[in-house]
C-alpha cells in the first residue's frame, strides 16, 4: 500500500522481484604452510615441479614460506586447487616430509 | 557399467585434454564432452539449454583457465578430484538404484553436486537447474514445451503453455486476449446492465485507482460485466485516456470468476444486484 504512489507508470500493478544475479563461483588459492622438517631444497622442487615456476620464482616463495608462515603458490578453480593440494600433499608423503599445503578462498 | 556411448565421450574428454597438453582433465572438460553425448544433450536440450552458446562458455573457459603442461614434463593428463568424484557419484548411484548402465544423464546429474564448480555456473546461468534434469529422466516432464525432446510419458502434464513457442509472453499464454475475441465477435452482447457496466467504464478510465471490483452473489453475471466492457466503448476510450492498457481475462474457461480485484490500491466496487425478472 505505502508503494503506491512511487511510480506512476505502473497503474498500481503488482509488480514480481527479479531474480537475484547468480554469483561466480570464487577462485581458490593454494597455499604452502611453514615447518622446521623440510628441507627447503624439497619445497623448491615442488614449487617447480607441480607449479611450474622457475627456480628464482620458487626460491623467493620457498623463503617467503619460510619466513613468514605461509606462502601462496597459485590461484585456480576449486577443482584444480584441490587437486593441487592433494598432489603436492601425496609427494611430500612419500618423501617422508611434514611439508603441508592447504586452500583458501582468495 | 559404463554405457558405450559413456565411454566414448570420456574418451574424446581425455583425448582432447591430452592433445592440448592440459595438466587435468576438469569437471568442465567433462562437461564439454556430454554435449556431445546423445543421451545428455538430449537431456539439456528438453531443460532449455543453448548448446552453442554452452558449448563456447565452457570451451573458452576451459581454454584460459586450465594449467597445461610443459614441455619436458613426464607427468601426464590427469583426471582432477572433482571430476573422480562426479564419476564415481554417478556410478554410486546407478548402482544403488538397481541399474545396469552409468549414462551421459547420469553423469550430468552428478556434476550438480559439486561446490563452488564452474561448471554448474555456467548450467545455472542458462537456468538449468538439477531438479529440472531429474524431473526430465525421470518422468520425461521437459521445460520447454516441444514435443520431440520428450521420451514418452503424458504430454499434458506440460500445461497450458505447451503449444505455445518460447516467444510468447506468459501473458499471451495464461490470459485470454478479450479484445481479440470482440474482434472475432466471440463476445455476446450485454442487455440490462447500462448503469453498471457505465460504472465500470467509469473507473476503468480513471488515471489512478482504476480498478473496478464487481461484488455480487453467484451467478449474478459479474464476469459478463467484465467481459462486455471489452465490447463496449471502453477499450478506444481507456486507450486514449491511460495508454497500452488491455484487457485480459484469466483463461480458465471452467470457473469464471470476477476478473477485476485489486491487489495494490483500493478497489472501487460495483455493486451487481440479481436483475429484477
Amino acid at each position: 500500500m505505502t508503494h503506491q504512489d512511487e511510480s506512476s507508470d505502473d497503474h498500481g500493478l503488482a509488480v514480481q522481484e527479479s531474480r537475484p544475479k547468480l554469483k561466480r563461483p570464487p577462485l581458490y588459492k593454494v597455499i604452502l604452510l611453514n615447518d622446521d622438517y623440510t628441507p627447503m631444497e624439497f619445497v623448491v622442487e615442488v614449487l617447480e615441479h607441480f607449479f611450474q615456476m622457475s627456480r628464482e620464482k620458487a626460491t623467493q616463495i620457498m623463503l617467503h614460506v619460510h619466513t613468514r608462515g605461509v606462502g601462496v603458490c597459485g590461484v585456480y578453480t576449486r577443482d584444480v586447487a584441490e587437486t593441487k593440494v592433494g598432489q603436492v600433499n601425496d609427494y611430500s608423503r612419500a618423501h617422508q616430509h611434514p611439508l603441508l599445503c592447504t586452500l583458501e578462498e582468495a | 557399467m559404463l554405457s558405450k556411448e559413456l565411454e566414448l565421450t570420456l574418451n574424446q574428454a581425455f583425448k582432447s585434454a591430452r592433445d592440448k597438453k592440459h595438466e587435468f582433465m576438469t569437471i568442465e572438460h567433462l562437461l564439454l564432452a556430454l554435449l556431445d553425448n546423445p543421451t545428455a544433450a538430449e537431456v539439456l536440450r528438453a531443460c532449455g539449454a543453448d548448446l552453442t552458446r554452452l558449448r563456447d562458455d565452457v570451451g573458452k573457459f576451459v581454454e584460459e583457465t586450465t594449467p597445461t603442461l610443459a614441455a619436458p614434463d613426464d607427468r601426464d593428463t590427469q583426471p582432477t578430484l572433482g571430476f573422480q568424484r562426479v564419476l564415481q557419484r554417478a556410478v554410486f548411484h546407478v548402482q544403488s538404484s538397481g541399474r545396469k548402465e552409468v549414462t551421459g544423464a547420469n553423469v550430468l546429474v552428478a556434476i550438480f553436486s559439486e561446490q563452488d564448480s564452474q561448471a554448474v555456473y555456467f548450467l545455472d546461468q542458462q537456468d538449468i537447474t538439477r531438479l529440472d534434469v531429474v524431473n526430465f529422466i525421470s518422468h520425461g516432464i521437459s521445460k520447454v514445451p516441444s514435443d520431440e525432446a520428450r521420451p514418452g510419458g503424458d504430454t499434458d502434464s506440460a500445461g497450458p503453455g505447451s503449444e505455445e513457442g518460447k516467444s510468447s509472453s506468459a501473458l499471451a499464454t495464461y490470459a485470454a486476449n478479450l479484445n481479440e475475441q470482440a474482434r472475432l465477435g466471440k463476445i455476446d452482447p450485454l442487455i440490462g446492465r447500462r448503469l453498471e457496466l457505465e460504472r465500470t467504464v467509469q473507473i476503468l478510465c480513471r488515471r489512478r485507482k482504476n480498478n473496478p471490483l464487481l461484488v455480487g452473489e453467484a451467478g449474478v453475471g459479474k464476469t459478463a460485466i467484465a467481459i462486455s466492457a471489452v465490447w463496449s466503448p471502453v477499450p478506444s476510450i481507456a486507450a486514449t485516456s491511460r495508454s497500452g492498457s488491455r484487457p485480459c481475462c484469466p483463461s480458465s474457461s471452467r470457473s469464471p470468476k470476477p476478473s477485476c480485484s485489486s491487489t495494490r490500491s483500493t478497489p472501487s466496487s460495483v455493486p451487481a444486484r440479481p436483475l429484477a425478472a
